[in-house]
């Protein structure tokens, strides 16, 4: 099986489920064999902010279990810009890009699903 | 599979508008084996305006491809190809209270019922509570219209419970998905052409 999908998500965490959607949905096709991408953009730069450990469900969680599951993360770096986020203040493994990075995903991904709320 | 071929032409039809009908008919004639239907409209008819047709001659393939000009007969046939009904996937994630969302949802599933396509729509998140029974307002019709019109509807069983709404609160004709991001996975990478998200 060597399909792609590619998910964007340009919301954060906690203000509504769509992070929580995007991960679950990019979790079960990575568990499922699929090649799945999912790019961090608008509001989406949060979701990799949330780094610590919490006693609770988190979107910060769900992001470390679909990196090792290999699921591909880029963050939009002028999103990140605007929001005062850098590199360091990401969870390691999650690089910040330019937007045309999502546009290759979009040119070789099989199937692109759209969280933006 | 029926294919529909529009000619739509200037009454009384010039050299240009006979020309297209002629690769027309030559696609129909070499197609035998095909179900095509071809029709010759003027630009006058009601269904140059709902195809958006304003010039002559054009071709309108399955009520959705739109070519104006004289395209040859081979060009037809790779028209005809590309126009060929596909299988439209479309997720609803916002409840009947959150703006228009859900009737632009049903919307769109209906034209692309229209036009032969199959198309499915999952109800995930708030979306669920488009599936309830004895919703007022024109969103139940249009759920009912889809699903008469032979559309298949899933709903995401996790969020069914997280609002505490049983089978037995549901519109009939809806399948619950026990593990909705299993049964999504499968539509979106296997099931689904395409897919739109609300």
């Amino acid at each position: 099986m060597d399909k792609t999908l590619t998910i964007l998500l340009n919301r954060g965490p906690f203000v509504s489920e769509y992070a929580d959607l995007a991960l679950k949905v990019a979790i079960k096709a990575r568990e499922k064999g699929y090649g799945v991408n999912l790019y961090l953009y608008v509001d989406g730069v949060w979701a990799p902010h949330i780094k610590a450990q919490k006693p609770f469900a988190n979107v910060g969680q769900r992001l470390r279990d679909a990196l090792a599951l290999g699921v591909n993360v880029k963050v939009c770096n002028r999103c990140a810009d605007a929001r005062d986020v850098v590199s360091g203040d990401v969870i390691e493994g999650i690089p910040l890009v330019g937007l045309f990075d999502f546009t290759e995903w979009l040119h070789s991904s099989d199937r692109v699903l759209t969280f933006t709320g | 599979m029926k294919i529909l071929l529009e000619v739509f032409r200037n009454s009384p039809a010039g050299k240009n508008c006979l020309a297209l009908s002629a690769n027309a008919a030559q696609v129909v004639a070499s197609n035998l084996d095909k179900d095509i239907e071809l029709k010759f409209l003027p630009l006058t008819s009601p269904e140059a305006e709902e195809r958006g047709v304003e010039l002559a001659p054009a071709l309108v393939v399955n009520r959705r491809t739109l070519v104006e000009g004289i395209p040859s007969a081979e060009e037809i046939a790779k028209l005809i190809e590309n126009a060929a009904p596909a299988s439209l996937g479309i997720i609803l994630t916002k409840g009947p209270q959150s703006g228009e969302d859900g009737e632009n949802a049903l919307d769109v599933a209906l034209s692309a019922l229209e036009m032969d396509d199959r198309v499915g729509l999952f109800l995930l998140s708030d979306g669920v509570w488009t599936a309830k029974r004895g919703l007022p307002g024109a969103l139940a019709g249009k759920l009912n219209d889809f699903l008469r019109g032979g559309g298949q509807v899933t709903v995401s069983g996790e969020h069914l419970e997280a609002a505490g709404l049983g089978p037995e609160r549901l519109v009939e004709g809806i399948s619950i998905a026990p593990d909705p991001y299993d049964r999504l996975v499968d539509l979106v990478m296997e099931e689904w052409d395409k897919v739109v998200v609300f």
